[in-house]
């Protein structure tokens, strides 16, 4: 391993449909709940679907600070809250240790669902009377700043929209921050909530399956989209320990790379992937045969799922890949957008700490080069692991890898 | 750790296309654009100074056929991209091939409102006629990082990708990643910078906001490149990004900017600190967002920090919110260009929510 400054994780936060916290969240996911239902949240009609993984119960309480927060706001304060919770850092900060830290999130709609509905009541009945604030939250900067003003965070500020890397690639830049000394440590990820810009827009492009997703599956349709955030807490080794906190993981490092290839569409060989995989593995120093467990991207598009299966055989090679359990947590929980990468990761942290890979749900077989991915279906699968990597790829052509090491 | 340097810039804004341009409208010392009456949202009009990329002929620049598959901020962020790889050199017959391969030249954008003329384009659709019938080329452009998607295929620059979207510090934010994914070998050449435009449901929130009235558009692209790299292919090198550094004030409000000048004063102070022993600073681009009292703690600031620096204002030419589009960092790569490695010109740049950001760039290493 390199003389690299070593970074904990010492707190995850997550909210989707499939729960509000991380306990509720693998308790749902171990028994392969689906977070899929009928979409309430706006009004989807001449959309070719009404199922997304929306979250029905967990945005209510606005009080204090979240009273003026956008939806995709909340779900980061949320999933921020326990995380720092977990970490034994407690908001507001004053001047303890989080007063210190940074703050980096991603997301690719922030207050787009309020700003939806402030422009179909303006146009149609004028703006004049039509308050502000439904368009205040819009900018993605917004769930950033709206994470560090409920912790008191005064370290360096992030926010990135990279698409559906975005919250990937945020947790990357804490990391590069915190190792170039600029903060201790940095609450990182991001989140995205459902809104129609999106719902109708990949129905436009033809991505969206009617059914719920089926990620890597042969009858895959398209995507289903989702709501929420995924958080965490990345720290200096050194300074967790010195403050008695518990690494829940390790941090070892990520690749990013783009594929210069189409707007929207993968690269047909898994080029960018490949390369950002391959990145990741020689940075945290761990061979790819030490891999355990891969959360993939795993959409469920036609295009994407083949682009990511040949890159993975690429990094790992058929034998290789034969032996690594591959999970698409979209499967259960949609494709948070912006979000999905921080999601995810927390979801592989989980998995290494409780040494369990959750289902992909609606998987039934293969085809083509997918034959060569052992991945997990209908039941959780026991892993026997030190070390897993996380997915993320956006439209743009962008590409992210993180991996993880388990904490014994 | 390689060290990371300035080889090109590419600017688009109101004073027209090029540096040159650049500094003339600074030294012109004129506030640039003209007065717009712009409907506020609530039945009135405000008058408002609007510095809008001056119109210039694209194709020159891409073909038509390509244009036309791109945005607005699109166009004007990869034209700002090949204007700043041609001025590095690294397009001229001469030098050759570039010598930076494809999966080492990254993308660092910074937007603060990113493609949101299309996003409006495409909300209005969607409200006139139905999901049905969304359009899914606006919706795709409307993502914030299609710029950056377009400028990589265009450049074939395969590396590390990331729109930062930090308000009014976005292109700040962007080249402190660029080159810090130069000094950790991520990347041997990056594209960074910033681009903002202001169509009119922007303008008009903003004016209904009671933002500065002086607001302002634009793109500049930085092409860094790793010093050894620019040394071997014997490149001009404009000045070293030798430092950099970032915080925020938490209790900043979404639409306002930090009045924390020792918050502020702390995060110009650590970025020249970075730059090694015996920086002096020469010259500070103020940020100067239009926000009297944000003015005033940064003119505190800078004081307190760099007594002896000369302060310039350039946004009271190219108007607030450019900070966004990298103006203070062009003029300050082309400032730098003329001093001394020991020398520092900073740049720092406050986002309206409370990111606060200071780059520090020195002139060529000897």
């Amino acid at each position: 391993m390199s003389e690299r400054l070593r970074i904990a994780v010492t707190g995850v936060g997550i909210v989707c449909a499939l729960g509000r916290d991380q306990d509720e969240f693998w308790a749902h996911a171990l028994e392969g709940r689906s977070g899929f239902a009928t979409l309430d949240l706006f009004d989807p009609s001449g959309c070719k679907t009404d199922l997304a993984a929306q979250l029905h119960d967990g945005a209510r309480a606005r009080r204090g600070k979240a009273r003026r927060a956008s939806r995709t706001d909340l779900f980061c304060m949320t999933a921020a809250g326990e995380a720092v919770a977990q970490a034994g850092l407690t908001p507001p900060a004053g001047d303890s240790a989080l007063a210190r830290f940074g703050v980096s999130m991603g997301s690719s709609t922030a207050g787009m669902l309020e700003a939806e509905r402030w422009c179909r009541e303006g146009l149609a009945r004028g703006f004049e009377r039509r308050p502000l604030s439904g368009v205040l939250r819009l900018p993605s900067s917004v769930p950033a700043d709206a994470v560090a003003d409920m912790l008191g965070a005064a370290g360096p500020r992030l926010s990135n929209m990279t698409a559906c890397a975005s919250s990937a690639l945020s947790i990357a830049h804490a990391a590069d921050l915190i190792r170039s000394g600029e903060a201790p440590g940095m609450v990182a990820g991001g989140g995205d909530a459902l809104c129609l810009m999106t719902y109708a827009g990949f129905g436009a492009l033809r991505l969206l399956d009617r059914r719920a997703c089926r990620p890597f599956d042969a009858a895959r349709q398209g995507l289903s989209l989702g709501e929420g955030a995924g958080v965490m807490v990345l720290e200096r080794w050194d300074h967790a320990a010195a403050r008695g906190a518990k690494p829940v993981a390790e941090f070892l490092d990520y690749g990013a790379s783009c594929d210069a290839h189409h707007m929207t569409a993968p690269h047909p060989d898994g080029r960018g992937a490949a390369a950002a995989m391959a990145e990741a593995l020689a940075r945290s120093g761990v061979s790819a045969d030490r891999i355990g467990h891969v959360n993939a991207h795993g959409t469920g598009t036609a295009l994407n799922d083949v682009s990511e299966a040949r890159a993975l055989l690429e990094m790992f090679g058929a034998e290789g890949l034969g032996r690594i359990p591959i999970t698409s947590t979209k499967s259960m929980v949609g494709h948070l957008l912006g979000g999905s990468g921080g999601l995810e990761a927390v979801v592989l942290v989980l998995s290494l700490v409780h040494q369990t890979a959750p289902p992909t749900l609606g998987w039934e077989s293969c085809d083509g080069e997918m034959t060569a991915l052992d991945v997990v279906a209908h039941e959780p699968r026991p892993l026997a692991c030190d070390y897993g990597m996380s997915n993320s790829f956006g439209f743009g052509g962008a590409n992210c890898s993180l991996v993880f090491a388990r904490v014994p | 750790m390689s060290r990371a340097v300035i080889t090109g810039i590419g600017c688009i804004g109101p004073s027209g296309v090029g540096t040159e341009a650049l500094v003339a409208a600074v030294r012109q010392d004129r506030p640039l654009g003209g007065i717009e009456s712009v409907p506020t949202l609530r039945g009135r009009r405000r008058d408002m100074r609007v510095a809008r990329v001056a119109p210039f002929d694209r194709e020159s620049y891409l073909p038509a056929r390509k244009l036309r598959r791109m945005g607005e901020l699109s166009q004007i962020w990869t034209i700002a991209c090949l204007l700043a790889r041609s001025d590095a050199g690294l397009d001229s017959p001469e030098s050759g091939a570039d010598p930076h391969p494809p999966e080492r030249r990254g993308t660092f954008l910074g937007t603060g409102f990113g493609c949101l003329g299309e996003t409006w384009e495409y909300l209005e659709g969607l409200s006139r006629d139905g999901a049905a019938m969304a359009n899914p080329f606006l919706f795709s452009e409307s993502v914030a990082n299609a710029p950056a998607g377009h400028s990589a295929v265009e450049l074939d620059a395969r590396g590390h990708s990331c729109t930062f979207t930090c308000g009014d510090a976005s292109a700040a934010a962007a080249v402190a990643a660029a080159a810090s994914s130069i000094r950790d070998d991520r990347v041997t050449l990056a594209y960074c910078g910033g681009v903002e435009l202001l169509p009119e449901p922007i303008v008009q929130v903003l004016a209904a906001l009671g933002a500065p009235g002086f607001l302002g558009e634009g793109c500049v692209a930085l092409v860094l490149e790793s010093l050894d790299c620019a040394r071997a292919r014997g490149a001009r090198v404009y000045a070293e990004v030798a430092g950099h550094a970032s915080a925020s004030d938490p209790r900043c409000r979404p639409t306002e900017w930090s009045t924390d000048a020792i918050r502020m004063a702390g995060v110009m102070r650590r970025a020249v600190e970075r730059t090694g022993d015996g920086s002096g600073v020469g010259k500070v681009f103020l940020h100067a967002c239009g926000s009297p009292p944000a003015e005033e703690a940064e003119g505190r600031a800078v004081v307190s920090v760099f007594p002896k620096a000369e302060a310039v204002r350039a946004s009271r030419v190219f108007g607030t919110l450019a900070a966004a589009a990298g103006f203070n960092l062009a003029l300050s790569a082309l400032d730098a260009s003329r001093r001394s490695s020991e020398e520092a010109v900073v740049a720092p740049a406050w986002s309206w929510g409370g990111g606060l950001f200071s780059i520090a760039l020195c002139g060529p290493p000897g």
